[in-house]
């Protein structure tokens, strides 16, 4: 897990899509789903999940003619460490970030949540 | 470059100051004052931020008055019988060089802070593209009906018209609107409940309707601009936690207590959720309750509140303020950059009515000359102003007592030891009582000559205050001192063979007139030019140009021009320079009061000049007209005449000019050799005009110089004299006297009137200009009717 690179966009959009489905998925699936959208011929589309598997992000299994793909880093992994690194250095300095967020601010513990929470009743009262 | 490196930061510092205040006393505003008007409030300091300058105030809260005419670095010597223009520089050191290969720390700082605002944004900007990229790559278009619909009531409620879309956004941790042109809303993958999304959604269409990403990008600007200053940093998180605080106070306006709580509530969900996914993140996590709860109570806050308008107003005078000290502070950059200029000094000055103007209606520029024609300079009438300010004489008693003032002013600054300037070198330096004794000898040597009764002109503006310009009349009394005038500029070039003929008012080199000096002196070119010989652009025999050479920033020596140079030079003034004609000296003052001195050499050749009766005598009989000139070259002539209307005979002077000897540095008597002196035939007796020489006051010779304008007009018009050129004028009433050959007019008079200057500016925008050097009374113009036909001329007193 350690040794995971951040995806080109043509890979990722293939994750993405074996991401949805119910494992395992074909290369005829993914060409239904993705390739005609993208205009991807079928040949693009096998040598990204060779691709992918070399990196670590499918496993394969041959059945007879077809050879199916299962991934192996899950959605969840895959964007916290994409996520992850990049929120990090972007939280550092927030307040001159381009973006209006609701919440800007450090990350609180639970029980300091939980005191707001009291707090905010309390001032009600 | 360096105005601009302090004025950024004086701008940065007194902001922070004012940020800080401001910062200091929000607390105490909360209380009374809307979050709204506190947020607008950091708006002007942003502004303030980004455009360090100000208008200017010239009744600044704090005036710091820096002596200003310190020094005297220019001193400019023009006089009009050699019709040249001589500047030199006598500055003391205080004068300031522009240029220098040296690297001063203004030109680090603002390389290091471009460096500093060009990492800054490219740091930011890329940081953005990554965001949006990454974005890009996980949002989901949100189906949910629900969601679509609630927003889209948002917008018609809000009255929100523009497209904006929204999207379920992984890898977030709280909701947020990101997009300038094509606005955004992005919500994290969190499960709400339908109110909570209300209030998510109206949180953040109040962004969009208040334009606060337009706010970021000017606070974003601000901390670009002001990198260095940590204040700027402290203020845009400040102004970041302000806009979130009146974004709340605009969601929950005119709402209940229940509205409001719930609405902390959803914020605090939020908080939980986003804390929860930062706590793999980050460790830190302990600031953020106290702004939280800062939130809360505004949220919670029902009470009446002021807009701010005040505090806005408030905020916005102390910005302009701030350009107050601006102002004190310019002022003394005003006087720094008041003896760069005149360390540079190109300057040059008006030697009685020589200054010459043209129009050119190509440019639409004034071009003005001072060196009759030889060189042009196009100025406006500003700058023209500046350098030539109506002239006003110092007197002896006045110069000393503002050079006293002046000289305790510098003392006042050598004794603070706090006063510093740039040298030659560009090195700053203390003023110390060296320099002040260096300024107070060149003010004590003004003085002295004012004394010896050379005319100092103070200029009347204040911005050249410290220009000072010698100018000499032409008067015999006043010849002394133009020769040493002249000779204390030539002084530097004399060990190198450069002299001063005051006969022929010619610089002399190895024999040859010189035209003009070059000398590169510390990387200023200062142009010598010094000679009659040489006005109207007639050019003697072997003129040569010099320049001057250094070797180890001594004048080593002296640089011949080739005879291409010199004709190459010549070509490129011709060029450009209009003058056609010119009649430069007047004719020689007549009749002085005669003395035995100057008749003394003609007494062998028979000429006797009376003692008792003041009277000249030849071959026995009472002289009545006597004159003896020489030419100077061409229109040029020099010599003396004498008048007696009861005398029987008129005679004059036989030089010889075949054998003109040369001395032993080159130079030679231009008045060749008395060889005898000739009576006049009875017939040349008879046909001399008495009158003129006989009320020679009352119609004083005035020559003119023209000037013709537009090259159209002069390719029509090449080679025509003055008297053709006026000869059109005639039947509007110009009348004028034809003076010896080359068509060259003297005493133009309009209606009986003498006049000074004649003026036709042609509908066409070209102009054709007779102007005198010395008389004259009024300033006659043409006129035009509206088809474009010369119609009359008339007197122009406001030409004048």
């Amino acid at each position: 897990m350690d040794k995971i690179k951040k995806l080109p966009d043509a890979e990722f959009e293939i994750m993405k899509v074996v991401w949805a489905s119910e494992p395992p998925v074909t290369t005829s699936e993914i060409m239904k789903q993705l390739g005609n959208e993208k205009e991807w011929k079928i040949q693009t589309v096998v040598s990204l999940m060779l691709r992918l598997t070399d990196r670590g992000f499918l496993r394969s299994e041959k059945h007879g003619k077809e050879r199916s793909y299962f991934p192996t880093v899950d959605r969840e992994n895959y964007l916290k460490f994409e996520t992850g690194n990049f929120m990090k250095q972007y939280h550092d300095n927030s307040f001159l970030n381009l973006v209006n967020t609701l919440y800007d601010d450090e990350a609180l513990s639970d029980t300091d949540i939980d005191e707001l929470l009291k707090w905010v009743k309390e001032r009600r009262g | 470059m360096r105005d601009f490196v302090i004025t950024l930061l004086i701008c940065s510092v007194t902001m922070s100051a004012l940020a800080l205040i401001y910062m200091a006393i929000t607390p105490l505003l909360t209380k009374y004052y809307s979050a709204k008007g506190r947020y607008y409030a950091w708006l002007v300091v942003v502004i303030g931020l980004i455009i360090p300058f100000r208008p200017q105030f010239h009744n600044a809260f704090i005036q710091v008055d820096v002596p200003g005419e310190t020094a005297v670095p220019v001193i400019q010597a023009g006089n009009r019988l050699s019709a040249a223009q001589n500047v030199y520089t006598a500055a003391p050191d205080i004068v300031i060089p522009s240029a220098g290969p040296t690297i001063t720390w203004w030109q680090i700082a603002a390389a290091v802070w471009l460096v500093g605002v060009v990492a800054f944004l490219a740091y930011h900007g890329v940081r953005h593209y990554r965001f949006i990229k990454m974005v890009r790559r996980w949002r989901e278009v949100i189906t949910d009906e629900r969601t679509l619909t609630l927003l889209q009531n948002l917008k018609s409620e809000m009255g929100i018209s523009k497209r904006i879309n929204i999207y379920l956004c992984p890898g977030i941790g709280s909701p947020m609107m990101i997009g300038f042109i094509n606005p955004q809303i992005l919500l994290p993958k969190i499960e709400s409940a339908q109110d909570e999304l209300r209030f998510i959604l109206r949180h953040e269409l109040v962004h969009f309707k208040r334009k606060d990403l337009w706010y970021k990008m000017l606070v974003l600007a601000a901390t670009a601009i002001h990198w260095f200053n940590p204040v700027v940093y402290m203020m845009a998180r400040v102004i970041d936690r302000q806009c979130e605080l009146s974004c709340d106070a605009a969601v929950v306006d005119n709402k209940d207590m229940d509205t409001r709580q719930y609405y902390s509530e959803t914020i605090i969900g939020i908080v939980r959720y986003k804390s929860k996914r930062k706590t793999s993140l980050s460790t830190n996590f302990n600031g953020g309750k106290k702004g939280m709860k800062n939130r809360i109570s505004s949220i919670m806050d029902t009470g009446r509140k002021k807009t701010g308008v005040v505090i806005i107003c408030a905020v916005l005078t102390l910005t302009m303020a701030t350009g107050a000290a601006f102002s004190a502070n310019a002022s003394e950059q005003k006087n720094n950059g008041q003896i760069d200029r005149q360390s540079n000094a190109q300057t040059v000055v008006e030697s009685d009515m020589s200054i010459m103007s043209r129009f050119d209606p190509a440019t639409g520029k004034t071009y003005y000359s001072w060196d009759f024609g030889n060189t042009w300079t196009p100025l406006t009438s500003e700058e023209y102003d500046a350098m030539f300010p109506s002239l006003e004489w110092w007197t002896y008693d006045e110069y000393k007592e503002w050079m006293e003032e002046q000289i305790e002013a510098l003392q006042s600054l050598a004794d603070d030891g706090v006063s510093d300037y740039y040298d030659k070198e560009g090195v700053l330096r203390e003023y110390t009582q060296k320099d002040v004794n260096e300024a107070a000898a060149l003010y004590q040597s003004i003085l002295e000559d004012i004394k010896n009764g050379l005319r100092v002109s103070k200029t009347t503006d204040d911005l050249s205050g410290t220009g000072i310009l010698y100018s000499m009349n032409d008067t015999m009394a006043e010849q002394e001192n133009i020769r040493i005038g002249i000779e204390t500029i030539i002084k530097p070039y004399e060990p190198f063979g450069v002299s001063y003929d005051s006969e022929t008012c010619m610089m002399m080199y190895e024999g040859h007139p010189v035209r003009e000096i070059y000398d590169p002196k510390d990387g200023d070119l200062i142009t010598i030019t010094a000679g009659t010989g040489f006005i109207g652009g007639v050019i003697p025999d072997g003129a040569i140009d010099l320049t001057a050479v250094y070797s180890n920033d001594m004048l080593s020596g002296l640089k011949v021009s080739t005879q291409e140079e010199f004709e190459t030079r010549t070509r490129e003034r011709l060029s450009y320079r209009d003058i056609f004609i010119m009649e430069a000296e007047s004719t020689p003052s007549s009749l002085s009061e005669p003395s035995e001195h100057d008749y003394s050499k003609y007494a062998g050749f028979g000429l006797i000049f009376d003692k008792t009766t003041r009277s000249l005598y030849y071959d026995g009989k009472l002289v009545r007209y006597f004159e003896d000139y020489y030419s100077l070259g061409e229109n040029m002539s020099a010599g003396i005449d004498y008048f007696n209307k009861d005398g029987t005979i008129d005679v004059h002077g036989v030089r010889d000019f075949s054998q003109i000897e040369y001395n032993a540095d080159g130079s030679f008597d231009p008045s060749g050799k008395l060889v005898g002196v000739e009576a006049y035939s009875q017939a040349e007796f008879e046909a001399r005009d008495i009158e003129a020489l006989t009320n020679p006051s009352q119609s004083p010779v005035v020559t003119y110089a023209a000037i013709a304008e537009s090259d159209e007009y002069r390719s029509n018009n090449q080679g025509m004299t003055i008297a053709q050129h006026l000869e059109k004028y005639k039947k509007y009433g110009i009348s004028f006297e034809e003076n010896g050959t080359g068509g060259a007019v003297c005493n133009i008079y309009y209606n009986g009137q003498h006049v000074k200057t004649f003026y036709d500016e042609k509908p066409d925008g070209g102009i054709f200009m007779c102007s005198s050097y010395d008389g004259g009374d009024i300033t006659v113009c043409t006129v035009y009717d509206e088809s474009g036909k010369l119609t009359g001329v008339e007197v122009a007193p406001h030409l004048d």
